[in-house]
C-alpha cells in the first residue's frame, strides 16, 4: 500500500478557501499534506481525521529565502500559541492545521495579500516558475504584465505607480 | 475606496490598544482581549501580529523589550490619542442612538 501520493496543485496561489477545503477533504480521507511545490503536492497516509486548515500569506516571505525570517517566526509563535501548527510553507504562503474545531481563525480581519497595495490586484502563478504573470486591476483598467524573474514588492510598486499613478 | 488607515479603529484595533495601556507581551494580548470581553471579541493570531506591526510603524505603540522573539509593547501618546478619538466617536454614536430611539433598553 502506498504511503505517499503526489497530486497536481490545480489551484491559484491566492485561492485560500479552495486550498483549505481541499486539505480538509484529504485529511478526512486519511491523506495529510507533507510537502508543497509549484506543480505537485505530496501527501502522506494516516488515520483519517477532522482537521481544520488555515492558509495565510506573509508578503515579505519568498520561496528563495533560505529560512523563515524573524518576523515570520514571530507570527508562527503567535499562531502556535492559539493552537495552529504550521504544516507547510510555499513562498509567502503558510499552511496551518488545528484539531480544535472551535479554534479562532488566524485572520479575523480582511487581508489584502497583494504586497503592493493595488486595489484587487492578484498574482497568477504559472507552472513554470520562471514566468511570473500579474494582472493589475484599477478602476475599469486591467493590465497584464509578465516578468521573466520574480519581481520584488518594490519593483511591483514602481510598476504600479508608473501605470496608475499614486 | 479602501478606508483611510486607522482613521477609525475596528473593534480588534481598539482592544489591542486598550490592552497596551500597560506594558505587555504581544502574544498575551490574545487571551487578555478574550478575558476583557468575556469571549465576545476574538482576535486571530495572524491579525494580532499584523496589527502590532502596523501600530509600531504608525507610532501608536512602541516596543519596550524583547526576550528572544517574545516582544513587549506599550501604547504611545499618539496611540492614546487614537484610542480616545475612537472612544469619543463611539459615545457620539450612542448619543445619536439615544436621541433617535430614546434611552430605553435596546430590543
Amino acid at each position: 500500500m502506498k504511503e505517499t501520493k503526489r497530486c497536481i496543485c490545480n489551484f491559484s496561489f491566492y485561492d485560500q478557501h479552495t486550498i483549505q477545503e481541499k486539505l480538509e477533504d484529504m485529511a478526512q480521507k486519511g491523506w495529510f499534506l507533507e510537502k508543497t511545490g509549484s506543480f505537485l503536492w505530496t501527501y502522506r497516509r494516516g488515520a483519517p481525521k477532522q482537521l481544520r486548515f488555515c492558509v495565510t500569506y506573509f508578503p515579505a516571505a519568498s520561496e528563495f529565502d533560505p529560512a523563515p525570517t524573524e518576523g515570520e517566526l514571530t507570527k508562527l509563535d503567535y499562531c502556535r500559541q492559539d493552537g495552529w501548527e504550521l504544516v507547510a510553507r510555499w513562498g509567502g504562503m503558510q499552511i496551518f492545521s488545528s484539531e480544535n474545531p472551535d479554534a479562532v481563525p488566524i485572520e479575523t480581519e480582511p487581508v489584502d495579500p497583494s504586497p503592493w497595495g493595488l486595489d484587487g490586484a492578484y498574482q497568477l502563478q504559472w507552472d513554470n516558475d520562471v514566468l511570473n504573470g500579474y494582472l493589475f486591476f484599477k478602476g475599469n483598467r486591467i493590465v497584464e504584465l509578465t516578468f521573466y524573474w520574480e519581481p520584488t514588492a518594490e519593483q511591483l510598486e514602481q510598476t504600479a505607480r508608473a501605470l496608475f499613478g499614486d | 475606496m479602501p478606508r483611510q488607515r486607522f482613521k477609525t479603529l475596528t473593534e480588534q484595533m481598539f482592544y489591542i490598544l486598550l490592552c497596551l495601556h500597560e506594558e505587555c507581551r504581544g502574544v498575551d494580548i490574545l487571551e487578555m482581549v478574550r478575558a476583557l470581553t468575556g469571549g465576545r471579541v476574538n482576535i486571530g493570531s495572524g491579525t494580532l501580529y499584523d496589527l502590532l506591526e502596523q501600530f509600531v510603524t504608525e507610532g501608536a505603540i512602541r516596543e519596550t523589550r524583547a526576550e528572544g522573539r517574545r516582544r513587549s509593547y506599550i501604547i504611545t501618546e499618539k496611540g492614546r490619542q487614537m484610542l480616545d478619538q475612537e472612544y469619543k466617536r463611539l459615545l457620539s454614536q450612542a448619543a445619536d442612538y439615544d436621541r433617535v430611539l430614546g434611552k430605553g433598553e435596546p430590543l
